[in-house]
């Protein structure tokens, strides 16, 4: 990740340089998406939380961000910031608790094979995205997103303070339980050490 | 340090996130700790694991264009200026007469969810829409992407209709494969984001008259006629209840505005109420201006 090649963009989008906010949406667009929709748990809302996110980031940008603002601006974890704000919006907003897991294993969709090795492999494969995927989507939100945030969207402590508002002292012991947490739901045996 | 210090900062370990010296510290304790050393591993498994399974969830189709912030510009055309929004996948929205900026892309917001931004259109597009108005060609992409698929199936089917001539909403139906659905495509016509360009002025009600238009049915007379299309034929036609016209010549029959139509010579003229009315006389659909549509 370069850092200043990101702020550059913002710049540019500030500035409304031909393309800049195209660009913006071009490098973001799946990252945003696959935080939100394994976030909310939901591939229509997900849809228009991105689109939402887009907006809002574009207007702030050319229309209430002044030059200063922009230029100490850290757009990566200010545009996840936006994208999750929307989120818990939304899932506020609907009284939701907890959306069904996504229907991800889809083993009706699965096609008889004429090589028996690949078989055993792709449904090894397939069970344990499967089986991810449940654990994930059956985390309390907030280890959902912190899990999301760190391991696959690899942001460091830092970010994801800026992102979430938790400060990185407190964010040590919520990542640490949240994978906890994840290592349970996945059943792995774990070292039963300490904590 | 104790274990509970070392387990909490092992994550920031991995990817050497702490202080030079915890970093060193951490080490040490790991070269001595073997749990804490598995706890590591672990970490690292799940965070692998993780990444991995996460990372290939691709973004939709067309997400993108939908976040794509549309460029409006003004042009000036036969029928006087119009406003045109335009993005990566074609024309997005038009709109007649002298607006303000503002007004254009408040109307795209309430109707897209999102404002427009100014921004110069393409000399080639701005000639595609001139020549579209002037000439009737469709040499412009339009951008329908965000619009219910029978909208864009029905808008589709005006693109088709040339200029100089109508169709009826029955027809649209059929050419939609929706032979029953003749107010919804009255309703779609109404919706159309890109009036002008794609022609929905060129629907007329089977009965008569040149029928509703958002943009006021005073606008679309106008711009019917000057399209060249005869309108008080069409209506004299409407009145007699007759609803296609044939040459006795080639035994084939014709929407009235289709341009072989109206190369009839009047002696071999001859006017049917229907479908039905003219294949019952021996008459062929005309494969030009298709009565039946091409669904049916």
């Amino acid at each position: 990740m370069v850092v200043s090649d990101q702020d550059d963009l913002a710049l540019a989008v500030h500035r409304q340089e031909h393309g800049a906010f195209d660009r913006l949406v071009e490098r973001f667009e799946c990252a945003l998406f696959r935080y939100v929709q394994r976030l909310l748990q939901n591939d229509h809302d997900a849809q228009e939380v991105v689109q939402d996110a887009f907006v809002r980031a574009h207007r702030a940008l050319t229309a209430q961000y002044g030059n200063e603002k922009v230029r100490t601006l850290q757009l990566r974890p200010w545009l996840f910031r936006i994208a999750r704000n929307l989120s818990y919006n939304r899932r506020r907003g609907k009284g939701l608790k907890l959306e069904q897991p996504l229907d991800t294993a889809r083993e009706d969709q699965f096609q008889p094979h004429t090589r028996p090795v690949l078989i055993t492999r792709e449904l090894e494969e397939r069970e344990e995205k499967a089986q991810l995927d449940r654990a994930i989507a059956l985390l309390p939100t907030e280890s959902r997103d912190l899990i999301l945030l760190r391991f696959v969207e690899e942001m460091s402590y830092a970010e994801i303070s800026r992102t979430t508002g938790f400060n990185e002292a407190s964010l040590r012991g919520k990542v640490f339980r949240s994978l906890k947490l994840l290592r349970d739901a996945l059943g792995v045996k774990g070292v039963s050490h300490a904590v | 340090m104790r274990c509970n210090s070392v387990l909490i900062r092992l994550d920031e370990f991995r990817t050497g996130e702490l202080e030079v010296d915890e970093q060193k510290t951490i080490k040490e304790h790991l070269g001595s700790c073997s749990s804490c050393d598995e706890s590591l591993e672990e970490i690292e498994t799940l965070s692998e694991a993780t990444r991995q399974y996460c990372q290939d969830t691709s973004a939709p189709l067309g997400l993108a264009s939908r976040c794509e912030i549309a460029k409006a510009d003004r042009i000036e055309t036969e029928l006087g200026p119009i406003w045109v929004a335009f993005g990566s996948g074609g024309i997005r929205m038009v709109a007649v007469g002298s607006r303000s900026f503002e007004t254009f892309s408040d109307s795209h917001l309430e109707r897209f969810g999102r404002p427009l931004e100014r921004g110069a259109i393409p000399e080639s597009l701005r000639q595609s829409v001139d020549e579209s108005i002037s000439r009737g060609t469709v040499d412009f992409a339009v951008d329908h992407s965000e619009l219910p698929s029978f909208d864009q199936a029905v808008l589709q089917a005006l693109l088709r209709i040339p200029r100089g001539e109508v169709r009826s909403y029955a027809w649209v139906a059929k050419e939609v494969g929706k032979p029953r659905a003749v107010r919804a495509v009255g309703n779609a016509c109404a919706r159309n984001p890109t009036p002008i360009v794609v022609p929905c002025h060129r629907v007329v009600p089977s009965s008569g008259g040149v029928g509703n238009y958002a943009l006021g049915s005073e606008l679309k007379r106008t711009i019917l006629e000057h399209e060249g299309v005869d309108l008080s034929e069409l209506d004299d036609l409407a009145r007699r209840r007759l609803r296609y016209v044939g040459s006795k010549r080639d035994l084939e029959y014709c929407f009235p505005t289709c341009a072989g139509a109206r190369t009839i010579e009047p002696q071999d003229r001859i006017y049917f109420r229907d479908d039905e009315d003219a294949l019952g006389r021996g008459f062929r659909p005309c494969n030009s201006c298709t009565p039946l549509a091409y669904t049916a």
